[in-house]
């Protein structure tokens, strides 16, 4: 998930933090990839690009204190703490699903409206691309994006009230056929089961994903129930994608999310919202965790992080790099250490966790090279493979160019059960359709190729059976060049029966060939008793910069014409491509032959653009300045 | 690819082929993917119809445990092969493409070996002026795991668009491989150690052929092919 901070809030919770470039580099080096930088009034943003492993770094208090370790910056203190004023809305909470629900910690806010944000918060939000609301929502937001604990706020006044009059929030999973309108206006019917906060009336918001709009907080609010609340990040993860609604809260949750940073989630939020309403009151703080989380533990000792890290390392470096890291841990009797792992830490579990940890402390750039001992290994001859480079090398000798075409098509005897598209549902059974379309495209396009014959190859994976795939080749060939449909036919079996014929040599083994259209295809098999060696790759011209490819059409015109005298054939062409500048992609002497002491050349002459359909008028004059300064020339151009 | 994977077998690695339909087991829940982790978002997957969870595989890391369940270390692959992935196709996003995959499992097998290792395939593809950099970054098959860069051999590290203006590209993940992995693979993670690393093919040779869009290297153009 990719997350945006900058380097001024950063600074918010660090003393000395270093300056931007620094602050990038030990991002890049030690904690994550900066996907982009940006210069906005006088900060920068950066994108940061955080791995499913490590959801702590998904809030700007994690980050920088990830920053404090890598560098000589200090975390701030950070404990807010808000006592409970005489607030007369009383709050119950009742937790029917405690695997899911982790935890549930509410809180009534009294004495508020629903007035803009300071312009410090609309102005913190806006900074990572985040809308204003108002308020209230302000600082709900505000405060996932600063502890990564995801938070919601409900209008109080529209919660139902038990007879006593307390309000009483329900975790429970959602009813047969039960419906929920999200803040956004959405009527979703929730699968069955889904986790939903309620009311003892309704459902008010789908659990970790999403809010509804019932109790939504809108221009006249007077009283709301915070909520912070821990849920189980594969149930939301379920939850999410079964209504098909992602959220920044969903993301959060779904990278799981300690149940420790609730309490003091919410006592930031009632921090700040004090400070926007001074004159509000904040309830008792009312916290269900029906089933405390235990520490996790991890044994390592520093010959475990030698083994992995190939470096020496002594249980003095050990203490020293888990105290940099906050890390709590038992000093060693013998070799072994116990590390207690901070609860928002779920990608510390075991010892080559913590070796990771310890790498990034040291930085790769400071892990030496070494190469691979002989251990004795033997590397086993893969038949299969080495069929395929013969299969290359022989078809490659003989002119024919590799090509790929996709495994997706129409028909077939394996579906997929999520195509990309309709049309596409099927795993190919055959090579040859994919050829046979293929020489067609190219077929196409043969005279900007100067090519006579289309020559192609594939070797391929074919799904046969929802048991089995089979790797096979195909071979296709068609003749563009201008000549009788007979002669074509005759040269396309030729050169057939020539592939076929080299490729049984190569493999040392009879093929059995099937032919579909212009195409013939086998199944990729080898002699189990060819030499056990690879051969030597027959190399492609391989160092030749690549051409960019025009979407645009391509025109062609012929040229013939007289030469007499002692103008040779290269000055000819000079003449014509100086003349027709970078519009002519390609040209071919097609004819050549002598009459009377003088010599006939007739061109092929392909003309396309990078940047436009080329029109004939303007063929037509690239044509005449040619046609014009190959008569200066004295040539007769017919 | 035939190029890669040679360098590889001169380095006494042996070539390793696996399925390109395959179970949800071989392509992720062996190699650590939690169920119902974002984990899982990294690599989105097409589903074989009328069959229990089956994919295509999204990567040729597929063959590790396969690999492991046959043979015990030391062992040395290389597994070149195509892999799809389900997401929309755009000029650097391709539903199906290329991968070679490398796993070496032994008694001492070291984050040193893996980093000279690659160095040493680099210099053998790029030449010898070419710089590697490790950073931190996360595969659930291995701990820890790094992303592999390359300094640009356009700009030779100055900067240009290829890069980015950063002087590095991106060509690689790699890492230690982890001890549940081995586990799968009937391996015993106290005392061995692995590493993995895998690379996309046709990224590589766009980065090296100046190429600009993958979708190309497939739709069977001789236009492409025929200037290689």
């Amino acid at each position: 998930m990719n997350i945006f901070t900058s380097h001024k809030i950063l600074a918010r919770y660090l003393d000395g933090i270093p300056n931007t470039e620094e602050l990038s580099e030990i991002f890049l080096e030690h904690i994550c990839e900066v996907e982009g930088t940006e210069e906005k009034n006088g900060d920068t943003i950066f994108e940061l690009k955080v791995t499913p492993d490590r959801g702590h770094l998904l809030s700007y208090l994690g980050l920088a204190r990830e920053v404090s370790v890598f560098s000589d910056a200090k975390l701030k203190e950070f404990s807010p703490k808000v006592s409970a004023g005489r607030a007369e809305t009383k709050l119950s909470i009742d937790v029917r699903e405690p695997n899911a629900c982790l935890r549930y910690v509410g809180r009534v806010i009294e004495g508020v409206d629903g007035r803009e944000s300071p312009a410090w918060l609309k102005e913190a939000l806006e900074a990572v691309g985040q809308r204003s609301i108002n308020a209230i929502v302000d600082v709900t937001n505000f405060v996932m994006l600063e502890v990564g604990q995801p938070m919601h706020a409900f209008d109080a006044d529209k919660l139902s009230r038990e007879d006593d009059g307390v309000i009483k929030i329900v975790a429970r999973n959602s009813e047969v056929g039960e419906k929920i309108e999200t803040l956004d206006g959405k009527n979703i019917v929730l699968p069955t089961g889904t986790l939903v906060i309620a009311d003892s009336a309704r459902a008010l918001a789908i659990a970790g994903v999403k809010g509804g709009a019932y109790a939504g907080v809108g221009e006249n609010v007077n009283t709301i129930v915070l909520e912070s609340a821990t849920f189980d990040s594969a149930m939301v993860r379920k939850a999410s994608s079964g209504v098909n609604i992602r959220t920044d809260s969903s993301r959060r949750y779904e990278h799981n999310r300690a149940p420790e940073i609730a309490p003091i989630a919410i006592e930031r939020a009632a921090e700040l919202l004090l400070e926007i309403f001074p004159d509000a009151k904040a309830g008792e703080i009312v916290d269900v965790y029906p089933r405390k989380d235990n520490p996790h533990h991890v044994s390592i000792s520093p010959s475990d992080i030698s083994r992995i890290l190939g470096i020496p390392y002594t249980s003095d470096d050990l203490s020293r790099d888990l105290s940099r890291l906050g890390f709590e841990y038992k000093a060693p009797e013998g070799e072994g250490f116990l590390v207690t792992t901070p609860a928002e830490r779920f990608d510390i579990r075991i010892g080559a966790d913590i070796a990771e940890e310890v790498v990034r402390l040291i930085g790769y750039d400071n892990i030496p090279s070494a190469t691979l001992s002989d251990d004795g290994f033997k590397a086993t001859h893969n038949d299969t493979y080495d069929a395929m480079i013969r299969v290359r090398n022989a078809l490659a000798l003989l002119g024919f160019s590799e090509i790929f075409t996709y495994a997706f098509r129409k028909e077939g005897k394996v579906e997929l059960a999520n195509p990309m598209a309709e049309g596409v549902n099927f795993l190919r059974d055959n090579l040859s359709d994919g050829m046979n379309e293929a020489l067609v495209f190219n077929a196409r396009n043969a005279p900007l190729l100067g090519l006579d014959e289309i020559l192609m190859f594939e070797i391929g994976t074919v799904f046969t059976s929802l048991e089995r795939e089979e790797i096979r080749i195909s071979i296709g060939t068609t003749v563009t060049k201008a000549m009788k449909q007979a002669k074509k036919e005759e040269r396309e079996r030729e050169v057939l029966e020539s592939a076929q014929a080299a490729l049984e040599s190569a493999l040392g083994t009879k093929l059995s060939w099937s032919k579909n259209g212009k195409a013939i295809e086998c199944l990729l098999s080898v002699s189990a008793d060819i030499n056990k060696k690879y051969e030597p790759l027959v190399l492609s011209h391989m160092r030749v910069g690549y051409k960019r490819i025009s979407a645009y059409p391509f025109m062609l015109r012929d040229i013939a014409m007289w030469a007499s005298g002692d103008i040779s054939q290269e000055e000819i062409l000079s003449i014509i491509r100086t003349e027709g500048g970078e519009l002519l992609v390609c040209d071919r002497l097609f004819d050549v032959f002598e009459k009377d002491g003088k010599k006939s050349y007739a061109f092929n002459l392909v003309f396309q653009s990078y940047e436009r359909t080329l029109s004939d008028v303007e063929i037509n004059e690239v044509m005449a300045r040619i046609t014009e300064k190959l008569s200066t020339r004295g040539l007769e151009v017919r | 690819m035939d190029e890669i994977v040679r360098i590889f077998t001169e380095l006494g690695f042996e070539v390793a082929l696996g399925p390109e339909a395959d179970t949800e087991h071989y392509n992720f829940d062996a190699l650590n993917f939690p169920k119902d982790h974002p984990a899982r978002d990294m690599q989105d997957t097409f589903w074989i119809k009328g069959v229990k969870e089956t994919v295509l595989r999204t990567h040729t890391s597929n063959a590790q445990v396969r690999y492991m369940e046959k043979s015990q270390p030391p062992l040395r692959i290389v597994v070149p092969g195509k892999v799809f992935r389900h997401e929309a196709t755009d000029a650097t996003h391709e539903t199906q493409f290329h991968q070679i995959e490398g796993l070496v499992v032994g008694e001492n097998v070291t984050l040193p070996q893996l980093k000279g290792t690659l160095e040493l395939f680099f210099k053998k593809l790029f030449g010898n002026d070419v710089k590697m950099r490790m950073r931190p970054s996360f595969f659930p098959f291995v701990e820890p795991g790094v992303e592999i860069d390359i300094s640009c051999f356009l700009c030779s590290g100055v900067g240009c668009s290829v890069c980015k203006k950063s002087g590095w590209i991106e060509v690689m993940g790699a890492g230690m491989v982890h001890p549940n992995v081995l586990q799968a693979g009937g391996v015993d993670p106290r005392k061995y150690t692995g590493f993995a690393f895998g690379m996309g093919v046709d990224r590589l040779v766009m980065i090296k052929y100046g190429i600009e869009d993958v979708r190309l290297l497939y739709a069977g153009d001789l236009r492409l092919v025929n200037q290689f």
